[in-house]
């Protein structure tokens, strides 16, 4: 049973949502119940920053692969029907 | 943000002395926990390495590889930066009337509580541990003649000087306001002047 690798995608996407979403909730807690200082807005740049370096190094990652070959996980690689996997740099 | 200028239920003349958060350490703690956590992909890496298999660049591995890398980075970061959060929005405020526990448990549960310098009964500072008595941080616990928990400042620095600067406040307030305040044992309020 093979099945295409950008099904993977889909956990990811969960956990980028998830990761979103709590880097909205920290910021909104900084924002609205810190003291005011520069020391929390350098606080707020380094979530918002570090949240964005972090994604684009994953989607830098990800960008470099072929989503549509079909891999079967029980067993070796498969790729799609009439491919080579030398293709693939192998 | 909160300003310090506008506390809420502020007094006039009201003049904050100490701004406390818990002491630097527990940011290190939390960044070497971060780094920990950082090393074992690390090791993942090298152990492959060593095996010399490229998880990276098999066209079946590689791309479970990178999400799986991608989401653990994700992840720890959340991690970390709640921390952050959580270390950051902990603040003990001493003004020249009252004193306010501003505690965050977690990204949901948030526990202000304020006390009247008047209702101080009792301020006691502890330093227990090698790392504590060398880096001089610790904890002030403050009672009230109420039978409610005691107010603590957790982990902060210096807390005999946080004593000492507490205490002083007490009696310019206890002189300021007179000593003749009565206060109800069951609630610490002060219910008569």
């Amino acid at each position: 049973m093979t099945f295409p690798v950008w099904y993977i995608l889909l956990p990811f996407l969960g956990v980028v949502l998830f990761a979103g979403l709590f880097l909205f909730f920290n910021v909104y807690h900084i924002q609205k119940f810190s003291i005011d200082s520069g020391k929390a807005y350098a606080i707020l740049a380094l979530y918002v920053g570090g949240f964005f370096i972090i994604f684009g190094m994953s989607m830098g990652l990800l960008s470099r692969y072929d989503w549509s070959v079909r891999v079967d996980p029980l067993a070796v690689i498969h790729v799609n029907t009439g491919t080579n996997t030398s293709q693939y740099g192998l | 943000m909160m300003r310090l200028t506008e506390l809420p239920n502020s007094e006039p003349e009201e003049k904050v002395v100490l701004v406390l958060r818990r002491h630097w350490i527990d940011v290190v703690r939390l960044l070497i926990f971060t780094g920990m956590l950082l090393i074992v992909p690390v090791v993942i890496l090298i152990y492959f390495n060593l095996t010399k298999v490229d998880i990276f660049n098999d066209p079946a591995t590689g791309p479970i590889s990178a999400v799986v890398f991608s989401a653990y980075f994700l992840l720890v970061f959340v991690l970390t930066i709640t921390a952050i959060t959580d270390y950051w929005l902990d603040v003990w405020i001493v003004t020249s009337e009252r004193v306010i526990d501003i505690e965050q448990k977690g990204l949901f549960n948030r526990v202000v509580s304020e006390l009247h310098l008047r209702q101080i009964q009792d301020i006691t500072s502890e330093m227990k541990g090698f790392l504590a008595t060398f880096l001089t941080f610790g904890d002030v616990f403050i009672q009230t003649a109420a039978a409610k928990d005691r107010f603590q400042f957790k982990n902060i620095d210096n807390p005999d000087d946080v004593k000492i600067t507490i205490s002083k406040l007490v009696e310019a307030c206890k002189l300021h306001h007179g000593h003749s305040d009565k206060v109800d044992d069951s609630t610490g309020l002060v219910v008569e002047k």
